[in-house]
């Protein structure tokens, strides 16, 4: 049986930064941070990524509309082969294609589909994240 | 390259590296850096030269940058 991970988070900061592992199709992976957020619906990556993981996101016809800053726009919804966060590993995971503004300095979120299969507790007093 | 040296040698940049070794945690130690600059849109274009290879895409400044907040907000509708 696996045992919990456990991570050490900074409880003054402004954001809370995982790296996280993304499978895709064939032998490519890439590790990017992303920004645990409960206030996301679906874990996004960046364009390049899904690329580069072998996504196609220029074709896929699997699609959702996105409010951001600059407007409303229509972003595709993957499935990632897997995704591993602190050493536990999760599979078919769907994603958002869409980047972030390079200000934000993070690549992703890690959203709330990915975060409830990973069954992440997060105690703030304590500054700690157990997967 | 160590990920410590990176980090130093490449102050507030982008960086994007293939993953040469990691420790037990899965955390990259030993990279090789394959393209890294202040505007991310460099090592985003980089990245076809990691097709198929272990990489790491990461800045290494403060994250957020000094005077900014975070706020995400993406709304999705179906």
């Amino acid at each position: 049986m696996r045992s919990m991970s456990k991570f050490h988070f900074d409880t003054e900061a402004a954001v809370i930064i995982l790296p996280v592992l993304l499978s895709g199709k064939g032998t490519s992976r890439q590790k990017i941070r992303m920004a645990l957020d409960t206030g996301a619906t679906y874990t996004m990556i960046p364009w390049k990524t899904a690329e580069i993981l072998g996504l196609a996101p220029e074709i896929s016809k699997d699609r959702i509309d996105i409010i951001t800053a600059s407007g409303m726009e229509k972003s595709p919804l993957l499935k990632l082969d897997s995704m591993m966060v602190l050493g536990k590993k999760i599979e078919n995971v769907k994603v958002v294609v869409h980047d972030l503004p390079s200000k934000s300095c993070v690549d992703g979120l890690l959203g709330l589909n990915s975060l409830c299969e990973l069954k992440l507790k997060i105690d703030f007093d304590m500054g700690v994240i157990e997967i | 390259m160590k990920l410590e040296n990176v980090k130093k040698k490449y102050k507030d940049e982008w960086i994007l590296a293939e993953v040469l070794e990691e420790d037990e945690e899965g955390e990259p130690t030993e990279i090789k850096v394959i393209a890294h600059s202040k505007n991310r849109d460099h090592t985003y274009d980089a990245m076809k030269k990691v097709k198929g290879k272990y990489s790491y895409h990461f800045y290494t400044g403060k994250i957020p940058t000094k005077g900014y907040a975070v706020a995400f907000h993406v709304e999705i509708s179906f």
